[in-house]
């Protein structure tokens, strides 16, 4: 009886520890089941929302260049999780283009060989209330046969 | 019941008016055990949803698996979703029979454990399975009939699943208030500008098409931002709802009701964390009934 009286608290203590140590040591920012539910905690001030544009997918070149985010039937990855690979890859660019490194990820094996693609960032000063006329896409990078990266200067 | 745990040092605050434990243990039991079998039915409901989620098994390999994973990272992601989905099915159907087998019990909270990690390991954890997963645990630690007290054993852990479910929501909406300080202070925008609903509906609405209540809060943000901040209020004081029986109802309808809300403006679904607010709180055994049966 005694072990079931103190387990609530017992328990509450441990899924806090683990979840706010994930919160600093894994690249997830959580050590998966233990969460510290920080679900839209933060208020967005800048928008920086980067997005793929697709232009040839294996040896089929596209009529129009389409968001990856589109392309379910060719990535089979659901409109968030595409999303989060799509945020990754960007800050890894980010990485790479500060250490003059060329990009070694996994995000190219989202999309078949040979496949082209550009990345961009929007971005949005939501601090104003008239948001929409702070808009600005800037583009990133390209990439050729999912290999090459050239870097916009 | 109420003797036992007058003395404990976490216990005792849910003893005192609108006491947990004021109905006998045997009505408390027989209505925990009704919720069980119902649940079980309800996780069945939640396993054929992500039948026909084809996503996942398209694939040669996870993309980034989760630490359960790693053992079976060599393995296709088509045949693990078979069998995690006919082994949940299969155990699932049995728990309906069996609800306190505790062999049923491990199996089926152990497999849905690395199904989680296996669904969660293409990029995203989404977190919408947690509750239902917490739930599990705790029904898998209730004795069976043959321990002492089991009973009252019984009725600890599903009020120790109702906590865990609370505290949650008012970790959430201890965040939310944190850092709404902190960007106060650091910020241009923070919780505490109408500004911040918004802004938070224009981040969400970059990567999905807005609902129509969604395109209409954005250009009446001011409206939003009530509504905004009566969710951070009962996220926030979930937690205290759980020590008092008559509340448990009224924030099970809070809860459910902030993710109608969240599901009509933002577009975001939350299916298991519905079931569990229902199950533990529209549900709550612990309630005392509001009509006096006439036999």
């Amino acid at each position: 009886m005694k072990l079931h009286k103190n387990f609530v608290v017992f328990w509450t203590i441990i899924y806090l520890v683990i979840a706010i140590v994930g919160r600093f040591t894994t690249s997830n920012k959580e050590i998966f089941p233990f969460f510290r539910w920080s679900l839209y905690s933060k208020t967005p001030n800048n928008l920086a929302f980067p997005f793929i544009m697709v232009t040839k997918v294996n040896d089929s070149i596209l009529e129009n260049p389409t968001n990856i985010l589109e392309l379910n039937s060719v990535h089979h990855l659901s409109l968030v999780d595409m999303n989060l690979n799509v945020k990754d890859f960007y800050k890894d660019v980010l990485n790479c283009k500060a250490n003059n490194e060329a990009y070694k990820g996994d995000f190219f094996k989202i999309l078949p060989d040979n496949s082209d693609f550009e990345l961009f960032k929007k971005t949005l000063d939501m601090t104003k209330v008239d948001y929409k006329s702070t808009e600005e896409v800037l583009k990133i990078l390209s990439v050729k046969n999912n290999t090459t990266i050239n870097f916009e200067r | 019941m109420k003797d036992k745990i007058q003395s404990h040092f976490f216990w005792k605050h849910a003893n005192g008016a609108f006491s947990l434990f004021d109905k006998p243990v045997e009505i408390i039991y027989s209505k925990i055990v009704s919720n069980i079998k119902y649940s079980y039915i309800f996780f069945l409901f939640l396993i054929f949803t992500q039948l026909s989620n084809k996503n996942y098994v398209l694939h040669e390999s996870m993309l980034d698996p989760l630490w359960p994973m790693l053992l079976f990272k060599n393995i296709s992601p088509v045949s693990i979703a078979l069998f995690c989905q006919i082994s949940l099915i299969v155990g699932f159907i049995l728990l309906t029979r069996y609800y306190n087998n505790r062999f049923l019990k491990g199996f089926v909270f152990i497999i849905y454990f690395l199904y989680l990690a296996f669904l969660n390991s293409f990029g995203k954890i989404n977190h919408g399975h947690h509750l239902a997963l917490m739930i599990l645990f705790c029904f898998m630690l209730m004795p069976g009939n043959k321990v002492a007290n089991y009973k009252e054993k019984t009725i600890l852990l599903f009020a120790s699943a109702q906590f865990f479910l609370l505290f949650s929501y008012s970790l959430t909406g201890f965040w939310k208030l944190f850092w709404g300080i902190v960007e106060f202070f650091t910020k241009d925008v923070s919780l505490f500008s109408p500004l911040s609903f918004r802004n938070i509906l224009i981040e969400q609405f970059q990567l999905t098409n807005p609902p129509l209540l969604g395109v209409w809060f954005l250009e009446h943000y001011y409206i939003g931002y009530i509504f905004y901040c009566a969710v951070v209020v009962i996220e926030l004081f979930a937690v205290f709802a759980f020590f008092k029986s008559n509340l448990h109802k009224i924030w099970g309808v809070l809860l459910i009701g902030m993710h109608l809300g969240i599901h009509l403006v933002l577009n975001v679904n939350m299916y298991p964390a519905i079931m569990a607010i229902g199950l533990l709180l529209l549900m709550s055994p612990f309630q005392k009934s509001s009509t006096k049966r006439l036999y």
